[in-house]
């Protein structure tokens, strides 16, 4: 660094030639090179200072920003992911209307072997087999020597057969986690469960995915793990579930049935209280499908739900309900007929006939074909069409259930004069019992439409309008003349003026044109109690048929009706309805 | 007078320090306690779920109805019927109690 000397000597000799001291040149310059000192040494304290202040303002900016992130963030407990690893991966629960439970899951484990690392392969065999005698010895021995390095044994083990195989010491059979999905109710409402299976199985775990019915159609809901294992609320009850199996599979060995159905809907919410389908199955031990024939010989198939089928004269009602509703007829108009008539050029006929002459009422009551199929022509077909079609009987009905939405009606391709007139008596257009039970409960809840659901509701969900509150009213009366004196007088149960309309289709011949009279679909379309409705019951019966005094008995009236009685006098109760004697009867009471 | 400063600052820094330590293990120690809880409930949980299936096992309508019916005899349980409801009107307390006399 170049000094600048304090005293230069041409500065000296300037002053001293002006007679002046040559000292204050010095002073001077030293004063300068403080000044000079001082300011550098000021700049460097300011750059300091301005870095510590840098320095301070980031760990203050730091702490602000944690703080922030504290203050903003939820307040948690916790180690909380620790305990909640197993709820996690739990599938939620299904439970019914009153929180009993129908679907849970247990954790267990699964076995599996590595036969690289099997000490003594013959004594492990022969140990297996002891706990586990369904595993083939010779098999399993030539699996165990194979030079595989993994080897399923058992999908699920009991924690007594677990500590078995811990027993037999060998390091080559392993355990898996597993978690099952168990049904403490075993076959009870196994078709609207439905069943799960396991997915993606490997040695730390598998996936429990939903086979069919409600485990299904909600798969995703159930495994959603944000739910928090919140549970499934279904619209069942277990106890009316429980009482209406127990009774149809009563009638169904009575009547020496090959199948049957039965459905308990709210007529106001659409909620499908019980629905039952027979046979049924163990959901802990789920059938394998059907690999080969007819699928409703398989006790998987949903009567109620995929079973579509001619149901016959209960279909009466609708048309004797559009009749009416269009103000053509009331129920007390005359009609008159013959046994067989000619009408809209198709010949129609009674088995009994009632004629010659009978009130629109009658004509349900007594079941009246002739005096239907002259209803159905006083109506039409666009009337007719656009009526069925807006009580749902056109298209899948919108219950939760993979199976009910795939499940679509038969309907004629070209609406005919034929199609109009048999259709209006019940043939040529076949539905399931599910699409019954809405469209009954459509007309006598006061004639709106309701949709079907399987998921517990807290309010009424009446749909758009399809008859009027009087013809509604109407239908409800003529419905209670069947019971009380028509044909289905063994549906009556007393207190709770049961209404309702029989039907028995006879089933289409297999593999030939025609109708097979031997083979029926009887069916029971029911309402209660008929002055307020709250429930509608519809019990159907595949091929049903006993005999009193060597004659063989299969219409409704004889087959549902009185099965559909004993379910009313069980269920209602526990329904928590009151019997109540009806204005014009009179309860002995003691 | 800065000796006083330096021994005050000194003595600050160290409390501080120990009282930092001791808050951190005993936060260790919290910590430590709260898992050995979570897994004792996560077990717990585990153990409850396993009785709520047994408990909805033992419940099931089947073994109920089936329990009523063996001990018919001594219980005389049958399903619940229509004709089993009344109203308290239509019951004549009067002849129960001169019955009971």
């Amino acid at each position: 660094m170049v000094r600048i000397p304090l005293r230069p000597l041409a500065q000296i000799l300037y002053f001293r030639g002006k007679g002046l001291d040559p000292d204050i040149v010095e002073r001077h310059n030293i004063s300068k090179r403080h000044s000079s000192i001082e300011d550098q040494n000021w700049q460097r304290s300011e750059s300091r200072l301005f870095f510590m202040g840098l320095l301070f303002l980031i760990g203050f900016s730091l702490i602000c920003v944690r703080m922030t992130v504290l203050a903003s963030s939820q307040t948690a407990e916790p180690f909380s992911e620790f305990s909640s690893v197993k709820a996690i991966t739990q599938r939620s629960n299904i439970i019914d209307r009153n929180g009993n439970i129908l679907a849970t899951n247990l954790f267990t484990n699964a076995l599996y072997a590595n036969p690289k690392i099997i000490l003594q392969p013959n004594r492990a065999v022969k140990e297996l087999v002891r706990i586990f005698p369904e595993l083939s010895e010779s098999r399993l021995l030539t699996e165990l020597t194979s030079d595989k390095s993994f080897l399923w044994l058992k999908k699920k083990i009991s924690p007594e057969q677990q500590q078995a195989v811990h027993d037999i010491g060998e390091p080559g059979l392993l355990f898996g986690h597993r978690e099952l999905r168990v049904y403490p109710n075993g076959s009870l409402a196994s078709h609207i469960l439905g069943g799960a299976g396991f997915n993606n199985e490997s040695a730390v775990g598998a996936d429990i995915v939903g086979r069919a019915g409600v485990e299904a159609s909600f798969d995703q809901f159930l495994r959603d793990p944000s739910r928090h294992g919140e549970p499934l609320q279904l619209s069942i009850d277990l106890s009316i579930q429980a009482a209406t199996e127990r009774v149809l599979a009563g009638g169904m060995d009575l009547l020496g049935a090959k199948g049957a159905s039965s459905i308990v809907m709210d007529v106001k919410t659409g909620e499908v209280i019980s629905m039952v389908s027979l046979p049924n199955f163990d959901l802990n031990r789920r059938p394998g499908v059907l690999k080969s024939g007819d699928p409703s010989n398989s006790p998987l198939f949903n009567r109620a739900v995929q079973g579509v089928y001619e149901l016959g004269s209960t279909f009466k009602t609708f048309t004797a309900a559009k009749a009416l509703d269009l103000e053509l007829v009331n129920p007390e108009t005359v009609i008159d007929f013959e046994r067989k008539m000619i009408i809209s050029g198709v010949t129609v006929r009674d088995e009994h006939y009632a004629g010659p002459s009978l009130t629109v009422a009658d004509i349900i009551s007594k079941s009246s074909n002739v005096g239907t199929a002259i209803l159905a022509s006083k109506v039409g077909i666009e009337n007719q069409k656009s009526f069925l079609e807006s009580l749902g009987l056109f298209h899948p009905t919108t219950l939760e259930m993979t199976e009910a939405r795939n499940i679509k009606p038969l309907i004629p391709a070209k609406w005919t004069d034929m199609s109009m007139i048999t259709i209006s008596y019940g043939y040529g257009l076949s539905v399931s019992p599910l699409h019954l039970a809405v469209a009954y409960s459509s007309l006598v809840n006061g004639g709106n439409k309701v949709e079907p659901t399987i998921l517990k509701k807290t309010t009424e969900s009446l749909g758009s309008r399809v008859i009027s509150e009087t013809t509604s009213h109407q239908i409800r009366k003529i419905l209670r003349s069947v019971v009380r004196d028509g044909t289905a007088t063994l549906g009556e149960v007393e207190g709770y003026s049961v209404g309702g309309k029989t039907g028995t289709a006879e089933k289409q011949k297999i593999g030939a044109a025609g109708y097979d009279d031997d083979r029926v679909v009887s069916t029971f379309a029911s309402f209660f109690p008929s002055n307020d409705p709250r429930y509608v019951l519809v019990v159907s019966f595949d091929e049903p048929s006993y005999r009193i005094e060597k004659e063989s008995k299969r219409t409704a009236g004889w087959t549902a009706a009185p099965v559909a009685a004993e379910i009313i006098r069980r269920i209602a109760p526990l329904l928590n309805l009151w019997p109540t004697p009806e204005d014009n009867e009179t309860v002995q009471l003691k | 007078m800065r000796l006083l400063a330096y021994v005050f600052s000194v003595t600050f820094v160290m409390l501080t320090g120990f009282w930092a330590n001791y808050e951190n293990v005993k936060t260790l120690e919290v910590s430590q306690s709260i898992k050995k809880t979570q897994a004792e409930m996560s077990d717990v949980k585990e153990t409850l779920n396993v009785l709520t299936v047994e408990w909805a096992y033992l419940n099931r309508p089947e073994r109920l109805q089936n329990l009523a019916n063996l001990n018919y005899k001594s219980l005389g349980l049958l399903p619940i019927s229509s004709n089993q409801m009344k109203s308290i009107s239509s019951i004549d307390f009067e002849a129960i109690r001169v019955s009971l006399k």
